[in-house]
């Protein structure tokens, strides 16, 4: 299960809005090979890790990918 | 130059790995380790200020909180390294100290805040980081 913090990974200030730039942001967000069907992955495809260190850093390595998503919006 | 064949053949001759960045600057580079770190171009990282109290703790704990998950992943590969293990626990230990004293000041960072003991309910009633709040 996951902890919720009210903060943002790293500080975001935006000044212009760039349409072009934030379609190229979602795609690699959202898009076939995206963070986020990679974090999906990670999350589900652990259970089946042979050892204790693939299980540990698909866990960690798929929190830190969801966590991320954050400041994309 | 980055090269990542060189890192793992001191990883099998049991050399750790020694160097690595402050929290500072990891956090401005997104990386903990300068080995695995390969600057863009001649990009320089951009430096952070923070001009209020608030943003000045938030920017600690932002960058003690992402060494420590640094060396969170590190360990899941090494989980026999003593000494990194005596640096993570240390940050950790930071990290917390100083979300303790950012959410007594500024309101509930976790649900799990002690800063939530107020009527209304804070963790609802302060900004949202997507709409910028804890900035």
């Amino acid at each position: 299960m996951w902890a919720y913090e009210k903060r943002l990974q790293y500080p975001v200030n935006i000044k212009n809005k760039d349409l072009r730039m934030a379609k190229i942001l979602v795609t690699q967000y959202g898009g076939a090979n995206g963070e986020l069907a990679a974090a999906l992955r990670y999350l589900n495809q652990r259970y089946t890790m042979p050892d204790n260190r693939g299980k540990a850093l698909l866990t960690d390595i798929g929190t830190e990918e969801l966590g991320r998503h954050r400041y994309h919006f | 130059m980055y090269n990542y064949n060189d890192f793992l053949e001191k990883e099998k001759n049991g050399d750790r790995i020694m160097s690595l960045y402050s929290p500072r600057e990891g956090y401005m580079r997104g990386n903990l380790f300068p080995e695995l770190y390969d600057a863009y171009k001649n990009y320089k990282p951009f430096m952070l200020r923070a001009n209020d109290e608030q943003s000045k703790m938030l920017l600690e704990l932002s960058e003690i909180s992402f060494a420590s998950h640094e060396l969170n992943l590190y360990l899941d590969l090494h989980p026999t390294d003593n000494s990194v293990i005596a640096l993570f626990n240390d940050y950790r230990r930071k990290a917390n100290q100083i979300m303790n004293e950012y959410e007594n000041k500024f309101g509930p960072i976790s649900i799990d805040s002690d800063s939530l003991n107020v009527t209304p309910f804070l963790w609802e009633e302060e900004a949202w980081p997507f709409e910028g709040g804890n900035k």
